[in-house]
């Protein structure tokens, strides 16, 4: 039984999601070390005395950092950030040299020569530590669309990060009953948003990503992030409660795995040529349907209810143990300091807390032992 | 330095149970309070039938029937028995018989179920409180 209004029935459950999220996101230092890091490349290769200067190199960040949906590293895993250098007024020059342009500008630097290592698409500067960059050299391919070269093919092969998170946001702010997004605005630079004022889809992608890491758990075959993100961000339609977000992604998903008859291609919304899901065959779809109904089985049992503990129990299933009961207790945390500061109360006909109106709670202390 | 306080009949009390917690079925009879509901302190927690007392001249209290232990051996925190939540420090004077007990015990003890599902959940009591020993009295200066 719950007394609860629908628009309130998984407060809880969404507050102390909320605080899952703020547990598998980036610590404060870890945030700020990438950030430095990338702002010192940045810096090193639109140097005044750097030969890209004439290109009017423009360095970003692509990806989960980008959208907002990282979290901290699987295990020994390492967490990685991926930068575009994108150059400018390169549109003539062979892939191969736009790439090489950039590997020699970095070879140039005592350190990242040390640390550097060429990728078929990138310039990997691996770091002391669980960290490295990957510079993606880019040119130019029209709009928001870049190209960047392929060492293998000896080519350009097309890309469109900006474009991607464009989207991204825009479904981010799709809102319920318009059937449209708001407003499709590219956010300027990342930054280490506070978890609890992101977007209900960047939160979901983030759990989504916690949960793909346990179930895998470090499985090559495990969902790549772009194709969770993008499943997560077709299928959701524009609930605020984060568990009725995720709740409604699931299902989304889940009616997309069953009403597709064989392999199911994820076009790139940006580029419907590329298939996100082209990882997926005979072997490594049947687990990703399998990772999907673990996600619906457990969302099933948070949604039930049952008591905190039960709830808590579920969710240590979910996302692991010591990240449940952490964000369990950083709840009451925060509703020890409501209550600190007078602002916690009662609403009579349930008994719910809460900080809108119902009776105040006066100054009391639990006795006994 | 304790001011004289205008302590409320029992009638008094029932007719402030009613008036804030009418889904409680409150009875007086007598010097005796008797109110039975039902508290669930966030939509993901159990909904709990609870039972207040209060007699003229004494502390009120509460009763929480089916209140179970993280195990046999251990004993919920702040009770005074296996289902009689400890509500409030007597001695600190938080409930004198000039407060509602509609505004006081019930929402104490909304607040106390909920710490009580994060002890079970984690085991450890988040909502701070005085032991019985003498020797550790220590008032939470937190909410005092």
């Amino acid at each position: 039984m719950t007394g609860a209004i629908p628009e309130e029935q998984f407060s809880y459950l969404d507050s102390v999601l909320e605080e899952v999220c703020i547990g598998v996101q980036l610590t404060q230092a870890q945030y700020d070390d990438a950030t430095q890091k990338y702002q010192s490349i940045g810096g090193w290769l639109a140097h005044p005395n750097s030969p890209l200067v004439r290109y009017s190199p423009d360095v970003y960040a692509q990806g989960s950092m980008r959208l907002g949906t990282t979290i901290r590293p699987w295990r020994g895993e390492e967490f990685d950030l991926d930068i575009v250098c994108q150059l400018h007024y390169c549109d003539d020059q062979p892939a191969l040299s736009v790439y090489n342009l950039v590997a020699a500008r970095l070879k140039e630097h005592g350190t990242y020569r040390a640390i550097l290592q060429t990728k078929n698409r990138c310039l990997r500067i691996d770091y002391a530590g669980n960290f490295h960059l990957d510079i993606i050299p880019a040119c130019p391919n029209g709009g928001t669309a870049i190209k960047v070269p392929d060492r293998e093919l000896a080519a350009w092969v097309s890309s469109n990060p900006l474009g991607y998170a464009d989207w991204f946001f825009g479904r981010c702010r799709y809102e319920r009953g318009l059937g449209k997004a708001v407003e499709a605005r590219i956010r300027p630079m990342p930054s280490n948003v506070p978890s609890e004022h992101k977007y209900p889809l960047q939160r979901a992608v983030q759990l989504l990503k916690r949960h793909r890491d346990s179930f895998f758990d470090g499985n090559l075959d495990a969902a790549r992030s772009i194709l969770l993100t993008t499943l997560a961000a077709r299928a959701y339609t524009g609930e605020d409660s984060l568990t009725l977000a995720l709740d409604a992604i699931v299902s989304g998903i889940c009616s997309f795995t069953t009403k597709t008859v064989g392999i199911p291609r994820v076009p790139n919304p940006t580029n419907p040529d590329e298939n996100f899901a082209c990882g997926w065959n005979a072997q490594t779809y049947p687990q990703f349907v399998k990772y999907i109904h673990s996600v619906r089985r457990y969302l099933d049992e948070l949604m039930r209810g049952g008591g905190i503990d039960q709830m808590t129990k579920s969710l240590g299933g979910f996302v692991g143990r010591p990240l449940a009961e952490r964000a369990v207790s950083a709840h009451a945390h925060a509703i020890e300091k409501l209550r600190g500061s007078r602002t916690l109360r009662v609403e009579p006909r349930t008994g719910f807390l809460t900080t809108g109106a119902g009776l105040a709670i006066p100054r009391n202390n639990y006795y006994g032992a | 330095m304790n001011r004289p306080i205008r302590t409320l009949s029992v009638r008094e009390q029932g007719a402030w149970m009613r008036h804030h917690h009418p889904n409680f079925n409150t009875t007086v009879t007598g010097r005796l309070l008797r109110s039975v509901g039902s508290l669930q302190p966030t939509p993901t927690s159990r909904s709990y039938a609870v039972i207040i007392f209060y007699q003229a001249g004494e502390q009120p209290g509460a009763f929480v029937p089916g209140l179970l232990p993280r195990t046999d051996a251990e004993r919920i925190p702040h009770t005074y028995g296996p289902d009689r939540p400890c509500l409030f420090y007597p001695p600190g004077r938080e409930w004198r018989s000039d407060m509602t007990i509609a505004t006081t015990i019930v929402p104490w003890l909304s607040l106390w179920l909920y710490y009580y599902e994060i002890w079970l959940a984690t085991g450890s009591w988040q909502g701070g409180g005085v032991d019985h020993e003498p020797k550790s009295e220590k008032v939470d200066v937190s909410h005092t």
